[in-house]
């Protein structure tokens, strides 16, 4: 055990997470743009240069910039896992992946060999950067929290997810044969349950007991659930090779592979229903919009499941498509994306508040005159956070509708995305105007 | 490849049974979060005789549960660890943050200001956890695996003395 883990350096400088948490936003408006100059052609399958741009724009450019912020800033609390040089590590972190987000759209878009390498090598970098720099801060750890091993097995899948992404990009820029659609099920396997829903349950046995205060989760679930999905998912990918090279009993490995997703599904839907039963029992009963985002975050994870078999029941290819895609629309823009939004009010509302209070103590003790403490109402305002859920709502009813009727909604729809990023972007960076300004007018750098 | 170390106490991050002062400690923590809820509730509802009675049983149970710590635990933990410095300082002053935010809570009641009083405990309950998680985390165990049986039921024995 390293002694010296819980110190005053434990929290990462507020610059670390939140140059993060505000590039996120610009990706997320990037996306919502495309689809509206693009329109209903981005969503007629999933192949299209288009939708890859937008998917890659939303799960990278937003989704993962904020994780990776966000676990910089978590692990040193829940695990005293601290980041070796945490400012200069995630300088060159958020250099590094900003510009491999942006050049593999660019390379989606334009369909240039040069671009997408480019992006290929600083995405594949950047990831191995994150993953040494979570592996150092995770063996050197003081404590050993129950989200940690969920965390490890995320990081894990994030770099298998990246691993197949850069073969995947290699077949796209003409290097390597092509693996559709084997190596893109992979990809989006391990990208979506491997390395979001795993990061995300494994915060959640952290965070829905302690902000809602409720019971914790079934501790065999916080046991198993992350190294059943993560084995579940390396037989799955496995079988998968095997069955493609020809190998073996064909029909003995379909149904393991059906036996596998039954059970991966099962896992997911425990997870959903366990956090909409704690909530319901929760002790703590105010009106409370960060438990309407968990919520809704459940109910749209129970129904992406239910859209992933009834898509089999269809009775042809294109529909079968069209559900399969309102299947990863309900995942991602309802359960991952109203999960993160509501952390990420929390997190940045509190921590400038946090921030300033430490300021303040410091300047204090020093003799020097205190700074103006906020609360984190006044950091990010109760009706602005409101409009964001609203448009929120509206916009994630309008794209999961433009998945079955692409020509009349797809560009509402991106309009709508265009407003909730907008709406986040402004939030957040008056958020950090509010921090400036209750330093008062000296030059402090963020902290 | 990255090396992340997996098998280092995979199978024993949960459901172990917790012992001596973390188990008492812990269950302090979760008292105060009842006590915490109770409290929002009431000025939730505009029931402000019933929140000036929980906010007061709410903030004794904190103090009550500061000095135990900074009183007793703390002064041991840093004699048995040689570290003045180390973790304790940084929840005494985590405790001074709570406590700031305890006099702006009796300000809010006072005025009877349902936003102000909201947006305070909003705070606060982030503030209060992530710093339990800590001391559940780290510091309470680190208690009981450095302190000799002997120590910790003395320490147990006087933080029992100051109440809930």
């Amino acid at each position: 055990m390293q002694q010296a883990g819980l110190s005053l350096e434990q929290a990462p400088p507020l610059s670390v997470p939140v140059r993060f948490f505000l590039t996120a936003p610009i990706f997320g408006l990037i996306s919502a743009l495309l689809l509206i100059i693009i329109g209903p052609d981005a969503l007629v399958s999933r192949w299209t240069p288009a939708m890859l741009a937008i998917t890659h724009g939303i799960v990278l450019g937003f989704l993962t910039s904020i994780m990776f912020g966000a676990m910089q800033q978590m692990l040193p609390v829940l695990a005293g896992a601290v980041f070796p040089r945490p400012k200069l590590s995630a300088g060159i972190l958020h250099v590094l992946w900003v510009l491999g987000v942006l050049l593999l759209l660019a390379g989606f878009l334009s369909g240039q060999r040069a671009l997408l390498i480019g992006s290929l090598g600083l995405l594949g970098g950047s990831v191995m950067l994150f993953g040494l720099l979570c592996g150092y801060a995770l063996v050197n750890a003081s404590s050993r929290n129950q989200s940690v091993p969920g965390m490890q097995f995320a990081v894990l899948s994030l770099i298998i997810t990246v691993v197949l992404g850069v073969v995947l990009g290699l077949g796209h820029s003409g290097d390597l044969a092509l693996l559709r659609p084997l190596g893109t099920n992979l990809h989006l396997m391990w990208g979506l349950i491997g390395w979001v829903a795993l990061l995300i349950a494994s915060v959640a046995w952290q965070v829905v007991p302690m902000f809602q205060i409720t019971k914790p989760y079934p501790a065999p679930l916080i046991r198993w659930l992350a190294p059943s999905l993560f084995t579940l998912l390396i037989i799955h990918s496995l079988l998968s090779i095997f069955a493609l090279q020809g190998h073996g009993d064909k029909i003995g490995w379909i149904s393991l592979q059906l036996m596998i997703e039954i059970t991966c599904s099962l896992l997911l839907t425990a997870f959903a229903v366990y956090t909409l039963l704690l909530q319901k029992n929760r002790l703590r009963k105010i009106r409370d919009r960060h438990i309407s985002y968990w919520q809704l975050a459940s109910v749209c994870l129970l129904l992406s499941v239910a859209c992933w078999w009834l898509s089999n029941l269809a009775d042809s290819a294109q529909l079968k498509e069209q559900v399969r895609l309102l299947s990863a629309v309900l995942f991602l823009a309802g359960f991952v994306m109203a999960v993160v939004t509501a952390m990420l009010y929390k997190i940045v509302a509190f921590l400038v508040c946090f921030h300033l209070q430490g300021i303040n103590t410091q300047r204090t003790m020093a003799g020097e005159p205190g700074v103006t403490l906020l609360n984190m109402k006044t950091v990010i305002p109760e009706q602005r956070a409101k409009l964001q859920y609203t448009i929120y709502l509206l916009a994630l009813v309008s794209i999961a509708l433009a998945t079955l009727w692409p020509g009349a909604l797809s560009q509402l729809a991106g309009a709508l995305w265009l407003l909730h990023f907008g709406v986040m972007a402004i939030n957040l960076s008056r958020a950090l105007f509010s921090y400036k300004n209750a330093l008062g007018t000296e030059k402090e750098q963020l902290r | 490849m990255v090396h992340l170390p997996l098998s280092k106490n995979l199978f024993e991050h949960t459901g172990e049974a917790m012992t001596g002062i973390n188990q008492y400690m812990t269950s302090d923590h979760r008292h105060c979060d009842e006590l915490f809820a109770a409290t929002e509730s009431a000025a939730d509802n505009e029931d402000w005789e019933t929140a000036a009675t929980q906010t007061e049983i709410f903030l004794t149970a904190m103090e009550n549960h500061f000095t135990k710590e900074e009183e007793v635990l703390f002064p041991v933990f840093e004699e048995t660890t040689g570290m003045q410095q180390g973790p304790t300082q940084v929840m005494r002053h985590e405790h001074q943050q709570m406590r700031d935010l305890f006099s702006q809570l009796r300000y809010a009641l006072e005025a009877t200001d349902q936003d102000e009083f909201l947006s305070i405990t909003e705070t606060l309950l982030i503030l209060m956890q992530q710093h339990n998680m800590k001391e559940e985390g780290i510091l309470y165990s680190m208690s009981d695996e450095q302190f000799g049986d002997d120590t910790a039921s003395t320490v147990l024995e006087k933080m029992q003395k100051i109440g809930d």
